[in-house]
């Protein structure tokens, strides 16, 4: 019914949650995103749940990469792991948030070239990317201006190895949109569409996803 | 239900720093509260130390004041340094949020309301503004076009009434006089302490697509009132029908 109404190629969710079930059976919102734990347990009930998702919603399902401020130390995997695990045994795709991916690197001090070197980028079919900004003492996904240059080497970076590539999405939020402007966000777009074109052929060779543009 | 009960623990400390504060002092009571595994108490009391889950905590206010603040921006504005305690308390007593826009206003509407009465907020405007900027986010989440298309299709046997009020109409009273209230605020100043004070009784409207506002006399906005309530069911002087053409009054 959804599809048909808007005729969407494919829809995502994010490894996350932000709602919230008491003792009482009463769900409320948690009021912000909050991560998933990457364990065992955790990914049997998350290839449960997509399967359904999967079974109920006939498109191609991703599953976005959340921003967290908070660590959970001792996880069963790393969050690759986690990735590539779910997308193995669900056969649901990614939707790479390359700025939270960002965030998380920069507020948790890893590599986020290594992520990408770890992570299965032929599952990537979306991308999306973002400027943020600091706050509290770290950085966050507030989609608040233009990429960062490590976004735009990131994304370079994915298009270039991530064969079923459809999607790059620059995220900004309308509050901002007089420190961009017209000219600016066009900016923004026009470099993504570069990265995409250049990277494009190639990569709809191998997919039977229509390409979206940005 | 271990996960769902970590889940839950975890959005609880997300939404109270007070209580982030008490698990790293030790609060034990906190974990009895939920089912969790040993593994799970752990992760949590070793999370409350990071500085993400400050930054957490601050985004999650940041959320939930964003409706507030936006919708009812003149009633923040006029409760000025006031408004951090009064979010406190009505945090710390709406344990439950969905978080809709609508919802929520409406929640902390009611709560200002009672504290108005009950904590003595001194501020002369704070409740005609609050009513004011209620009413109006009422017409604003109101399904406009349709209700616009139903009173259209009103068939004409019905054109002559009994009336009721419209339902893109709200009526706010105010104490003090409104135009210079909330132009002052408009214009991000406190109002004066001296403006003329009475009753002024304000019709705001949405028939049109921007939502006009409009002082009626006093004996007309309460002929209005009555109608709402009731009370009037029916009247035929030249006011009432000015009232009809206006759109204020509708056939039932």
């Amino acid at each position: 019914m959804l599809r048909k109404r808007y005729g969407f190629a494919w829809h995502n969710d994010h490894l996350s949650y932000a709602e919230v079930t008491g003792p009482d059976g009463h769900t409320h919102n948690a009021g912000v995103a909050l991560p998933v734990p990457c364990d065992r347990d955790v990914l049997e009930m998350m290839v449960e749940r997509v399967n359904k998702v999967q079974e109920i919603v006939p498109v191609p399902f991703l599953l976005e990469n959340s921003v967290y401020f908070v660590l959970f130390g001792d996880q069963d995997m790393t969050e690759t792991q986690f990735l590539n695990e779910l997308t193995e045994q669900t056969g649901c795709g990614l939707l790479l948030d390359i700025h939270n991916l960002y965030a998380n690197a920069r507020n948790h001090k890893f590599d986020a070239f290594e992520y990408l070197n770890e992570l299965d980028l032929t599952k990537v079919v979306e991308t999306h990317i973002a400027g943020g900004s600091e706050f509290a003492g770290m950085y966050t996904d507030s989609h608040s201006g233009p990429c960062p240059q490590a976004v735009w080497d990131l994304l370079e970076a994915v298009a270039s190895r991530a064969p079923g590539l459809r999607a790059i999405t620059f995220e900004f939020h309308d509050s901002y949109y007089p420190l961009l402007g017209p000219s600016g966000i066009r900016e923004q777009l026009q470099r993504a569409q570069t990265i995409f074109a250049r990277h494009r052929e190639s990569s709809l060779e191998s997919t039977s996803i229509p390409a979206r543009t940005v | 239900m271990s996960l769902q009960a970590f889940q839950h623990a975890l959005s609880e400390l997300v939404a109270s720093p007070a209580l982030c504060l008490a698990v790293r002092a030790g609060g034990a009571g906190f974990f009895e509260r939920f089912d969790l595994s040993e593994m799970e108490k752990v992760r949590l009391s070793k999370m409350v130390w990071q500085p993400g889950m400050s930054v957490s905590c601050s985004m999650y206010r940041s959320n939930r004041i964003t409706p507030i603040y936006t919708l009812l921006n003149f009633t923040c504005k006029l409760l000025g340094d006031g408004l951090k305690s009064e979010l406190e308390h009505y945090w710390s007593s709406m344990e439950l949020a969905d978080l809709q826009f609508k919802e929520e206003i409406d929640r902390f509407g009611s709560f200002l309301r009672h504290r108005i009465v009950t904590a003595g907020i001194t501020n002369p405007y704070v409740e005609e503004v609050l009513d004011f900027e209620l009413a109006l986010n009422e017409l604003q989440f109101i399904p406009r076009r349709k209700l616009l298309q139903h009173l259209r299709d009103v068939p004409p046997s019905r054109e002559r009434g009994p009336f009721r009020l419209s339902p893109l109409i709200r009526i706010v009273r105010f104490r003090h006089e409104p135009f210079k209230l909330l132009e002052a605020l408009g214009r991000e100043r406190t109002p004066p302490q001296d403006l003329p004070a009475g009753e002024f009784l304000v019709v705001l409207s949405a028939n049109e697509e921007q939502t006009d506002m409009k002082l009626l006399n006093t004996r007309v906005g309460n002929m209005l009132l009555s109608i709402h309530t009731a009370e009037v069911s029916q009247q035929c002087s030249s006011e009432f029908m000015e009232l009809v053409r206006e759109g204020f009054l509708v056939p039932q």
